[in-house]
């Protein structure tokens, strides 16, 4: 069944900038999945929409069945959505926000407290003691904000950028408390983020979204399937005769990276005669590091609309 | 619906929560400064022998109170959305199940709670410097919840319009300067000029201002339940278009 299903969006602003343009797409209920894509892409406007706060210019975006623009109480009651950080919260403690945010969203008193504790104390919030959020460090109070969203258990997560700020072992946290959430509760995810690498290992379906525009959008494997799958083998060599061996590699697309880094770029059939070559033409003893990769999600992102803006940026 | 009501008040009631989570941290600055502007204005009317007689005492002291009853919610409201706005931290109250009333409410009611102690020490301070007689009706309740409310949708209509929180703080002093000097809060009626006298009879803050000094000075005539009215009807109006016809988003 169709969570959200996205019919010719398009968001004009007054200033003439078109940030989403004819989008169409279904998110289907009990998946996870992720919007990809620079900056100034499009990604926020089109959150905005989907959880009502901005209305399309043209377009439906219909949540179960219901009109998002039309019937906005369909939102408020199947979506929880919390921005990147509870600001309206910045004077309350995690343990109030937390049962606050519950009750707001139709729980019983002793519930949501109940409920509140379970997550502070699961998740360590309890260490903020009676600091007000506001007075929290940027990573603690978006891992508040992401124990804010699980109140009540809604059947869809909105997440946008929940592990920018986080340190690894909360961004850890973060990622298994997604997988778990689904697949437990099937709670359907939608996740806005830059961080590629990380969100690969929880992503099922992806959009890539770039100049308002979905440029790619299937699940990881099929959109992996779309982009260069050749392996590649990241060397880095400690002996510049190594180094000169390589271009004696006929079987591989040699590129260097820097200085003793070089990369191998090979078929898939022929990956396993290119491993024994770099083992045995170049040996152990002239490699600091030898590592063998295939195609992630942030190439899927940078091949298929990302990449454009991205190098733009940087 | 009893059950929907109490759902209603529920959520009214934390947000207002949320509002004096706001302030708590920070009361003493409200308990040191509330007093001041209208120690200082009451000085200056006193010295200046603006008001030195019981009556004058009485109109200033009054007029100086509901001041701070009109302009408090309205202008702490106004600051609150253009911040939340500014900051997109209203867009948490716009994911839940909450109304823009319940939240407006709940933000003029916490404003309104810290005004009271301002204006029990005015009106102490009134007293004791110009000697007045305080007999107020029980219509003074209800007079000052009128007046808080009769300008929060211009407070509303500030905090969604403003750029920022410095447009609504500008916005602000210009409000503080209609109530003040374009209508009989402290500059009698008789000593308006002309145009003004007919200006303000539009302005919800002279019926507040003379609904109020009926109260403080016991009456309950049918002047003072006109008055009443007439600031009532204007809040529902204006509270009403402005949390259910103004459009709230931001681009």
């Amino acid at each position: 069944m169709h969570a959200y299903r996205v019919r010719g969006l398009v968001r004009r602003y007054r200033s003439g900038v078109v940030a989403n343009d004819g989008l169409d797409f279904d998110i289907e209920q009990g998946e996870i999945f992720g919007l990809l894509g620079p900056n100034g892409a499009g990604k926020t406007t089109l959150v905005k929409q989907l959880i009502g706060l901005l209305a399309p210019t043209s377009g439906s975006i219909q949540l179960f069945g219901h009109d998002v623009v039309a019937t906005r109480e369909v939102v408020t009651r199947y979506v929880s959505y919390i921005p990147q950080r509870a600001g309206a919260l910045a004077d309350l403690t995690a343990g109030e926000a937390l049962a606050l945010t519950g009750r707001l969203r139709g729980m019983a008193r002793r519930e949501a407290a109940l409920q509140a504790g379970e997550l502070a104390e699961e998740f360590g919030l309890t260490a903020f003691g009676r600091r007000p959020l506001g007075k929290l460090s940027g990573g603690e109070q978006r891992l508040v904000a992401f124990y804010l969203a699980l109140m009540n258990r809604p059947p869809i997560l909105v997440m946008d950028e929940p592990t920018n700020d986080l340190d690894p072992s909360h961004r850890r946290q973060v990622w298994e408390k997604l997988r778990q959430l689904n697949r437990e509760q099937a709670t359907t995810v939608i996740l806005v983020t830059h961080n590629v690498v990380e969100a690969e290992k929880v992503l099922e379906r992806v959009g890539i979204i770039n100049r308002g525009r979905i440029t790619a959008l299937g699940t990881v494997g099929e959109l992996k399937a779309r982009v260069d799958r050749r392996v590649r083998l990241e060397l880095r060599l400690n002996a510049e005769e190594a180094e000169a061996r390589l271009a004696e590699f006929t079987c591989a697309e040699v590129r260097p990276l820097g200085r003793g880094h070089w990369l191998l770029l090979v078929e898939r059939n022929s990956a396993r005669d290119a491993i024994d070559r770099v083992m045995g033409d170049l040996g152990l003893a002239s490699l600091d590091d030898f590592r063998i990769l295939t195609p992630t999600l942030e190439d899927v992102y940078l091949q298929l609309g990302g990449g454009e803006r991205l190098a733009r940026e940087n | 619906m009893l059950g929907r009501t109490r759902r209603w008040i529920g959520v009214y009631l934390d947000m207002c929560f949320i509002r004096w989570a706001n302030v708590r941290n920070e009361w003493y600055w409200y308990v040191i400064l509330g007093p001041l502007f209208p120690t200082a204005l009451l000085a200056f009317l006193k010295l200046t022998g603006a008001a030195t007689d019981p009556a004058s005492g009485l109109y200033v002291t009054a007029g100086n109170c509901i001041l701070g009853i009109i302009l408090g919610p309205m202008q702490g409201l106004a600051n609150d959305l253009a911040w939340g706005r500014q900051r997109h931290d209203l867009e948490y109250y716009d994911s839940l199940p909450v109304s823009k009333l319940q939240l407006t409410l709940a933000f003029a009611s916490v404003s309104t709670v810290f005004i009271l102690p301002g204006m029990v020490y005015t009106l102490a301070l009134g007293r004791w410097w110009f000697g007045f007689p305080l007999r107020p009706s029980l219509l003074v309740l209800p007079v000052m919840l009128a007046a808080a409310l009769s300008m929060v949708g211009f407070g509303i209509l500030a905090g969604v319009y403003a750029r920022n929180i410095h447009h609504a703080n500008m916005i602000n002093n210009l409000t503080m300067l209609v109530v003040m000097f374009l209508s009989p809060v402290l500059i009698p009626y008789e000593n308006l000029p002309r145009i003004l006298q007919v200006t303000s009879k539009f302005l919800p803050t002279s019926y507040a201002a003379d609904a109020f000094r009926a109260t403080l000075a016991g009456r309950s005539d049918p002047a003072v339940w006109t008055s009443l009215g007439v600031l009532a009807a204007f809040g529902a109006v204006t509270l009403y278009l402005a949390t259910r016809r103004l459009d709230w988003r931001t681009e």
